[in-house]
């Protein structure tokens, strides 16, 4: 008898089967006397189990009062950890919104951007002129003492227009070109970077990368339903 | 009848013993029933009962409402299920020792007078064939197995019982009641008018 008839058989003798499971169950069973008589037995199985006498307890069971240990105060942790991981989910994909919004979305698509600068400056390091033609623009009127000029490009990113100066007006692909330039400029424009000189670690930008805040922030949200479904379950 | 449960869980979770010890009564028949079902010994259903009851007043703060003989048979469940562990780590206790048991307490099925002597061996017999087959289903049927024919619980409550869903419900329930059908099957124990030998 295939597992799939047992089931269907148990299931109509508790009368479980949806109707039109039962309408066919009984066509079949018009039809099929292997299958009804696994169903008379069955049934003649589950009438003796329910004939089953019930067996009389030892004793009683109940709790002495004097010894019984009082109930556990009850703290919901575990809802308070629900709760506090789906706030700081929401909290994050808000962030990571308003981040989105402010920046107008610039701030994803220039993640794997910033990357490719110091290749970039690197090829315009060799060249003296370069920097000297890059320093004025970016800080204005630049002074021989370079460090000032590049706090101020620090704190005011200036506008630039197009390629990597763009990069600048958010900030995250700013500071390698300014530290470069601070690099460089101490020593007077003199100093030149030689093709070997290692090239300066990548600047991370600044705060945290939108699209893993709103990930992060979607994890724990997630995280928080999970195990709010599963305590549901748990009871 | 929920009501007055409920009122006396409530009354349980402020510490009131004697409220609770009320639930105690109203239950330990069953309680005491399925764990001797599913240990198949008559001490160790006791102890299990015993605890079941313990931990479910020391609890009784995490019940959330509900179905509060669900809450409390899941508690005896769990309280079986380690039970079994244990004896399996430490198998010390033969599965039918309960059988012979004279402290296993008094069956309820007394002989009915109009029964004749043919009829009392054969009920005996089919109620020791049932036994020995229940003790020797899987874990997961003997339990739904038992909540079901034998307590007469619902599909939905089993399901909250033993934490499942109610299709795997049924279908434990369907091959609990195949295997033990095959049992009886074999030792002849079914009603003659039932009994089909074609295979």
């Amino acid at each position: 008898m295939p597992e799939r008839d047992l089931e269907l058989l148990s299931a109509y003798l508790d009368n479980q089967l949806t109707v039109a499971e039962r309408i066919n169950l009984d066509r079949r069973l018009a039809a099929e006397p292997r299958l009804r008589a696994e169903l008379e037995e069955l049934r003649a199985t589950t009438t003796l189990l329910r004939q089953l006498a019930p067996v009389r307890p030892p004793r009683s069971f109940t709790l002495d009062p004097t010894t019984a240990p009082r109930p556990r105060r009850f703290i919901p942790i575990t809802w308070f950890m629900q709760l506090g991981s789906g706030l700081a989910g929401l909290a994050l994909v808000l962030l990571a919104t308003v981040q989105l919004l402010v920046m107008g979305g610039v701030g994803v698509e220039l993640a794997p951007a910033a990357a490719p600068a110091p290749a970039t400056l690197e090829a315009e390091a060799p060249t003296v002129a370069t920097m000297a033609e890059s320093a004025p623009k970016t800080s204005g009127a630049m002074a021989p003492e370079a460090t000032p000029a590049a706090d101020q490009a620090a704190t005011q990113p200036p506008p630039l227009a197009g390629g990597a100066g763009s990069t600048t007006e958010n900030g995250t692909g700013g500071p390698p070109a300014i530290d470069r330039t601070v690099d460089t400029l101490p020593g007077g424009a003199e100093r030149q970077a030689t093709p070997f000189e290692t090239p300066a670690p990548a600047v991370q930008p600044r705060g945290f990368p939108v699209g893993l805040t709103l990930a992060l922030g979607l994890v724990l949200i997630g995280l928080a339903l999970a195990w709010h479904l599963a305590s549901r379950r748990t009871g | 009848m929920a009501n007055e449960e409920l009122r006396l869980v409530a009354a349980g979770q402020r510490g009131d013993v004697e409220a609770f010890n009320q639930l105690v009564r109203l239950y330990e028949g069953r309680v005491y029933n399925l764990c001797y079902r599913m240990l198949s010994d008559a001490d160790a259903a006791a102890d299990a009962t015993q605890d079941t009851f313990i931990a479910a007043y020391r609890n009784l703060n995490r019940f959330r409402g509900g179905l509060f003989r669900a809450w409390l048979l899941r508690i005896a469940t769990n309280t079986c299920y380690d039970m079994l562990r244990a004896r399996q780590r430490r198998p010390a206790v033969s599965l039918d020792a309960g059988y012979e048991d004279e402290d296993a307490g008094p069956r309820l099925d007394l002989p009915d007078p109009a029964e004749s002597p043919d009829e009392a061996v054969l009920r005996r017999e089919l109620a020791q064939a049932l036994e020995l087959g229940i003790a020797q289903l899987p874990e997961d049927q003997r339990i739904v197995v038992i909540l079901s024919d034998v307590q007469g619980l619902a599909y939905d409550e089993i399901a909250a019982v033993t934490n499942t869903t109610l299709g795997t419900v049924k279908s434990r329930l369907s091959r609990a009641r195949a295997r033990l059908r095959d049992i009886l099957r074999a030792g002849e124990l079914l009603p003659s008018k039932f009994r089909h030998d074609d295979e």
